[in-house]
């Protein structure tokens, strides 16, 4: 479903880029470096809001994708929370558990959710 | 109930436990297997039409001996294949086949695809008509000549008579259902059946107490298959007979069959079909009395719908002055130009609370310094929300429908499908909940950050994201609080006017492929629906409770405040998809309050509020009934926008309206 709606936006010319844009941010976080974190780091490569880190509980496996580098959730809270503007969940089954855990540890970033702005474009 | 005799009741209270557990979609299968593979076979591999007409070859015809009238669905036989999206919630034009005979509304010479499914679609009416004609003569049936002519005229000549036009209607509407039409609504059937009713009632061919019992029996039968015609919950049929109405000059419409429906309705006490009245100011006092009492013995109709505020409404829309004078309603509450309209009035519903959560989560909170700042914010997320709801508006495909056209007026002129743009009117028509929350929510920022700063919005951001984790105090002290929506405070009416016209301001320049607008309004079923999986709100509401429902407020100070309220917003542009003020009232208050309840509501109607619905029912009687079901069979209640019996209700439905009962009564904080 989510894959189609993206489909469905780029056929129609809408882009994260300007999506994203509308927020004001320019540095982001991704929560998720599977397929959906991948395909939206790629489509972002080439604007002006630079994925700046993944969260991933597979981030000792991982290290990095696309030279971005792959941290978990406790490694990014600590050392990257307040360098991004918002985290951006692509893993959906996880929405609500890193939504959580970002409200009692790091209640002032915005955290996103995929699933939800991709109807929404 | 009890001392109503209906026919296939037993059957259906059998019929009604096996879809509850499943069984009856098994014997439907096997059914399949067996009997009907000719029917499924051609249907699935055959055009919609192409399976109209086996149906109308293979389907049981049923004449029940004890009607008057022929009325049946063979559920295992139904056209119910899912070709995109269904039409649905809409009413026929009954008319169509009382000034018509079925052989005058077949083409000639037909020269268009459509055409030819438009053909069959009348071949197999009239096969079936034939199969009736012979059942009925095989039968000990009452009045078994006059349902023989009936159904003999029916394939020759437009009907006649008052009775042969019940028997029509009964005929289209059995066909709708029949073909998986589902909330089938009935339309203006007192201002429809006048003139038969008059004619013969000057012949002499009929008399005013035939005429009613000949009504008790049409609303007796069409409250059969109650189990096959509910939709989500049982009860929401989609039958509603639409009462009364206004003339140009602005004169109240009305006839003794509106008043014979109210009283029938009052007398039989079942929840299907219900009535909506239309009225205006000039609505005589007899007619507010007797649908007064009528909703007063709690069987959940009368809804009013005020002429004054909806007409002026629909015409500003784009509808013609005619049509919007004889509107009628979607299954609930939803203005629907009956007969003329494949206005899907309720395709989906906008969650005012979704962008209120979406503003917690992704807004950088601390720029928001300004209440002003943070409503402006709240609108921002409204838009990308109502982004979302148009994109579900323009991926629906709608099921090609040479059925509903024949019963649609334009299409057969057009020679159009109504899936195709054969119907005069094509809207788009939203439904929307949680308005009253998030005026609370707002309202309660602008208090407790902006005014009083005793909480910060990263603070209220833990309270709803975590369900008032370690702040269980702060969610009770905001829940036993009176709630502002629905009170007639300007600021109130104010920011709950800016809402709307920020909705209408992101949805007006929609249009679907035939060039249909969107139109949208405060009322939806899905005030528990749509919660279920919500953030807690900053009301005092919990992960997953239950909305507002439409436009109530059980801490009101009183019944005027709430009139006030409603009266005040605006109802113009797009914003008239049903706007529902819902009453909880106790029978005692109506009873003992008549002449002032009469007063109140022709006060309302002056106002200028939209529509008014209400449970007259105790909090006493709703726990008795909840704990002990089999002593309350026939409690009825108002859901969403239909009745329906107490004890087919889920628990959290029953909970929520003992909720809102006590708290009327002022026994629950």
């Amino acid at each position: 479903m989510i894959v189609r709606k993206w489909l469905e936006n780029q056929c129609n010319g809408k882009y994260w880029k300007d999506y994203l844009h509308t927020y004001g941010y320019s540095k982001i976080a991704l929560y998720g470096a599977g397929e959906l974190g991948r395909y939206l780091a790629m489509e972002l490569r080439s604007s002006e809001i630079k994925v700046i880190v993944y969260v991933d509980r597979n981030a000792h496996e991982l290290k990095e994708v696309y030279h971005i580098p792959v941290v978990t959730l406790e490694e990014f809270i600590r050392t990257f929370g307040h360098e991004v503007d918002a985290l951006i969940v692509t893993a959906v089954s996880a929405d609500r558990e890193v939504l959580h855990e970002m409200v009692c540890r790091l209640p002032e970033l915005p955290v996103m959710s995929l699933r939800d702005m991709i109807f929404e474009m | 109930m009890k001392d109503i005799y209906i026919p296939g009741l037993d059957e259906d209270a059998r019929l009604h436990k096996k879809k509850q557990d499943g069984s009856l979609l098994r014997e439907r299968e096997d059914y399949k297997k067996i009997y009907a593979k000719e029917f499924f076979n051609v249907y699935n591999e055959g055009t919609v039409a192409d399976g109209f007409v086996c149906m109308c070859r293979n389907q049981r015809i049923y004449i029940d001996e004890n009607w008057q009238f022929v009325y049946f669905i063979d559920y295992a036989y139904a056209l119910d294949k899912i070709r995109g999206y269904r039409f649905g919630n809409l009413t026929p034009s009954y008319e169509i086949l009382l000034s018509h005979s079925l052989s005058e509304l077949k083409y000639s010479d037909p020269a268009t695809p459509f055409c030819v499914d438009y053909n069959k679609i009348i071949d197999g009416m009239e096969c079936m008509v034939q199969r009736i004609i012979e059942e009925i003569r095989h039968s000990n049936t009452k009045r078994l000549a006059d349902k023989i002519k009936w159904f003999e005229n029916l394939r020759i000549k437009p009907a006649k008579h008052f009775e042969e036009a019940l028997q029509r209607i009964l005929f289209v509407n059995q066909i709708m259902w029949q073909t998986d039409h589902y909330l089938t609504g009935l339309g203006s059937l007192d201002q429809l059946l006048y003139p038969y009713y008059e004619r013969d009632v000057k012949t002499g061919y009929t008399d005013e107490k035939t005429v009613k019992e000949q009504l008790r029996e049409f609303l007796q039968i069409l409250h059969q298959y109650y189990w096959y015609k509910s939709s989500m919950l049982m009860g929401d049929t989609g039958q509603i007979i639409v009462l009364g109405g206004s003339e140009k000059e602005g004169n109240y419409r009305y006839n003794i069959l509106t008043e014979q429906f109210l009283d029938l309705v009052q007398e039989l006490q079942l929840p299907d079909p219900k009535l909506l009245l239309r009225v205006n100011e000039k609505t005589p006092e007899k007619i507010w009395k007797k649908a007064l009492t009528c909703i007063g013995t709690g069987v959940g109709s009368p809804i009013f719908s005020n002429d004054q505020v909806i007409i002026p409404a629909l015409e500003a829309f784009g509808i013609e002055e005619e049509d919007a004078r004889s509107y009628g309603v979607s299954a609930c509450w939803e203005p629907l130009i009956a007969g003329k309209s494949v206005s899907l009035n309720n395709m989906t519903t906008l969650n005012y609370m979704r962008p209120m959560e979406n503003l917690f989560r992704r807004e950088q909170l601390s720029r928001l310094e300004t209440f002003d700042e943070f409503t402006e914010c709240y609108i921002t997320y409204l838009g990308r929300n109502l982004n979302a709801v148009k994109r579900v508006l323009t991926n629906a495909r709608f099921q090609y429908d040479p059925v509903l056209s024949v019963f649609i007026d334009g299409c057969r002129e057009k020679q159009k499908d109504a899936s195709w743009g054969g119907a005069k009117y094509f809207h788009a028509g939203i439904t929307s909940v949680a308005l009253g929350n998030v005026i609370e929510v707002l309202l309660n920022i602008k208090k407790y950050v902006y005014e009083e700063k005793n909480y910060s919005l990263i603070e209220i951001k833990r309270m709803i994201l975590t369900n008032y984790e370690g702040m269980e105090s702060e969610q009770k002290k905001l829940k036993s609080k009176k709630r502002y929506f629905g009170t007639d405070e300007e600021e109130v009416i104010q920011l709950t006017k800016k809402i709307m016209a920020a909705t209408t301001r992101f949805t007006k320049d929609y249009r679907n492929e035939y060039g249909g607008k969107l139109k949208f309004g405060l009322s939806a079923p899905t005030y528990i629906d749509a919660a279920v999986d919500m953030y807690a709100s900053f009301d005092g509401r919990k992960y997953g409770a239950p909305f507002v429902v439409h436009i109530s407020n059980e801490t009101a100070d009183s019944y005027t405040e709430i009139l006030n309220f409603a009266s005040a917003l605006d109802y113009g542009e797009n914003r008239f998809n049903g706007n529902v003020i819902d009453f909880m009232v106790t029978p005692d208050f109506i009873r003992n309050n008549m002449d002032k309840f009469v007063t109140l509501m022709k006060v309302g109607i002056k106002k200028g509020i939209f529509q008014l619905q209400m449970n007259v029912v105790s909090s006493e009687t709703l726990i008795r009934a909840k704990e002990n079901p089999e002593a309350f069979p026939n409690l009825i209640v108002r859901v969403w926008g239909f009745s329906a019996f107490f004890i087919d209700l889920p628990d959290n439905y029953k909970d929520m309206l003992i909720s809102r009962a006590l708290k009327n009564e002022g026994k629950e904080g």
